[in-house]
């Protein structure tokens, strides 16, 4: 998988694996930027913690992020405040605010090496045509007192029509702060594991956590997993997208300070600039769609390339990297106790997950040692907002029903093991199974079942990133078979090739 | 309208025949055939129901209704596990295959001999 620019920029710090059963009062599942955070704030109020991470710290999501922190939100907050009402919109804004003070004010305490610098974001439009979007999000934002500025000039190499600019937003390095957080949160109340995934969570008083090697009782689960492991009614609520990213040097240009948004183009709807030891770099992100749904043929790093490539002088791509995120059916974040008892949950924060993740962790902290959390209530995860939901949740899992209708007898991408070539993935039926078959640069042949272990999708091969991806509640897949991330807690079952074909 | 269910129903039980060789050889059986199954089953069994509900004959066919509905609460049981990931239990499946098809002769005699 390809490596991003905030993960090569971080430590990387090295935490053991679990070897021996262990029983704490809070098992987290995730060491991301949400279940860090948390491990960190509950490690303060003295309950005694794990967190167990599949791979490394700060190596999921939260390094395919781009590593800008605000108070407004992807889907606007001015579409909050019409959907829902002035104080849930105002809970949005205030939450993330504060979030954002935290992650500053940790990261001067702990003097962590993260690169946190506040910045401007700017809203802007390209498109020649009167965009009420900029106008209703000024109205909005100033609203929940923010100051908005319009600006006439902007620092980009392309035509823009009108503009609004918030400061004292902020940008940082999301796998260095996560990594340095981690040092602190570290001490004998809380352990950090890592490469230990959990396979299995036995629900009960405790909660038994199944790792490889060993077993955690666990009076509270967190899963700071981006999205619960293992099947929830939930999952019908939340909808995986991927995008990408590109991090390129410029032979010549200015590379724009803050985060810039475009409210209507697809090809960069975000940018920003990074400075490093190695100089500065432009990062822009784009090009989004379902999990699993790429179109056939498609290479989005290489369109993504060529378009950034229309407006700037671009020297060379250092990085590319892709993420994944996850919208809710009603546009807001699901935080808090999930239906199982003492199951906590944080999802759907769609690209916005960086401030989220830290919302969820003082949400966590306060439900878990019983203080009152005055956010709670607007993003609890047992919500049920059917009317705000309707649109978006029959067209989505309309979409979850038409790739389980494609699993069909006989459809395949190739009759043959000898038609996939070195480094391609096909789905090849044999023996009444669809097998996910993958063909290494060595010219090996890795053999898996195609269905997906999470809820019996097919998976698709993903070319980009060279992995299994279940189209239809996002679970990934090595080719090998091994899950990167989603839902599923197991691997995909492995086959052994005893045919010709 | 019976006749129709009839026709809905046997297009079930001709589907789910298939599907149980995937049962029976541990395989996931197809989705899109699953949820077919399901939909013919559910849809027959529907309409069955509505007949009942606004005939004026003697015979409403609740008995095959109640027989459908048991071999519906086995096809549930194991569209539960089957989505899960996990495998369906055999004899729930010859136990569920076994009661859809007396249903479907039992409606099938009942209307043969009116």
């Amino acid at each position: 998988m390809p490596e991003t620019i905030w993960r090569a920029k971080a430590i990387k710090p090295d935490y053991p694996s679990l070897t021996e059963d262990t029983e704490v009062d809070v098992a987290i599942v995730g060491g991301g930027i949400t279940g860090i955070t948390t491990a960190y704030l509950l490690s303060k109020t003295g309950l005694k913690v794990a967190l167990f991470e599949s791979y490394q710290v700060g190596c999921g999501t939260t390094a395919g992020s781009t590593g800008n922190l605000y108070t407004m939100v992807d889907s606007r907050l001015h579409h909050v405040q019409a959907k829902f009402n002035d104080e849930t919109a105002a809970t949005v804004a205030g939450s993330r605010t504060t979030a954002i003070d935290l992650i500053e004010n940790l990261v001067q305490k702990y003097d962590i090496s993260c690169d946190f610098k506040r910045q401007p974001w700017i809203l802007y439009t390209e498109s020649g045509q009167k965009d009420e979007t900029i106008e209703k999000e000024k109205k909005t934002l100033k609203k929940y007192g923010l100051e908005v500025q319009e600006v006439k000039e902007l620092p980009l190499p392309f035509k823009t029509e009108q503009a609004i600019k918030v400061e004292n937003q902020a940008q940082f390095n999301p796998s260095a702060f996560v990594t340095g957080l981690a040092q602190k949160a570290e001490n004998k109340n809380c352990r950090i594991y890592e490469n230990t995934p959990v396979h299995h969570i036995e629900k009960g008083k405790p909660h038994i956590l199944h790792t490889p090697n060993a077993k955690v009782k666990a009076s509270k689960v967190i899963l700071a997993t981006h999205t619960p492991k293992g099947v929830y009614a939930l999952q019908t609520a939340i909808y995986p997208y991927r995008e990408y990213a590109l991090a390129v040097k410029l032979k010549s240009g200015v590379y724009p300070e803050g985060i810039f948004w475009s409210t209507d183009s697809k090809t960069h709807p975000s940018l920003r600039s990074y400075e490093t030891d190695e100089g500065k770099f432009l990062i822009s992100v784009g090009y989004h769609h379902k999990v699993g749904q790429e179109e056939p043929g498609k290479d989005y790093f290489r369109n993504l390339e060529k378009n950034l490539r229309k407006n700037y002088d671009v020297e060379s791509v250092a990085y590319k990297w892709s993420a994944q995120h996850y919208k809710s059916s009603d546009g807001l974040p699901f935080i808090g106790e999930s239906t199982d008892d003492n199951i906590f949950i944080a999802t759907g924060f769609s690209t916005d997950g960086l401030t989220y993740g830290v919302v969820s962790a003082i949400i966590f902290r306060d439900i878990i040692t019983g203080k009152r959390n005055k956010w709670a209530e607007v993003f609890k995860a047992k919500r049920f907002t059917p009317l705000k939901s309707a649109k978006t949740y029959i067209k989505e899992n309309l979409n979850v029903m038409g790739e389980y209708l494609k699993d069909i007898p006989g459809k395949e991408d190739a009759d043959r093991f000898s038609k996939i070539k070195s480094g391609e993935g096909k789905i090849v039926e044999l023996k009444d199974e669809k097998l996910a078959v993958h063909r290494n640069e060595h010219g090996n042949l890795h053999v898996c079942s195609a269905v997906c272990t999470h809820m019996d999708c097919i998976v698709n091969w993903n070319n980009n990133e060279k992995t299994w991806d279940c189209p239809c509640h996002g679970s990934r897949f090595k080719t090998t078979g091994e899950v990167i991330e989603g839902p599923a807690f197991s691997p995909l079952d492995k086959r052994q090739i005893e045919s010709k074909k | 309208m019976v006749i129709i269910a009839i026709i809905l129903i046997s297009l079930a039980v001709l589907i789910g025949a298939y599907l149980l060789k995937f049962v029976f050889k541990e395989k996931h059986p197809p989705k899109a055939f699953v949820f077919a199954h399901g939909a013919f089953a559910i849809l027959g069994i529907l309409v069955l129901f509505i007949y009942a509900l606004t005939t004026e004959e003697h015979h409403k066919h609740w008995d095959s209704i109640a027989i459908f509905s048991v071999a519906a609460v086995g096809g549930l049981y194991m569209f539960s596990k089957d989505i899960r990931h996990k495998n369906v239990p055999r004899w729930v499946a010859v136990v569920h295959a076994v009661i859809a098809l007396f249903g479907l002769v039992w409606i099938l005699s009942h209307i043969l001999n009116e």
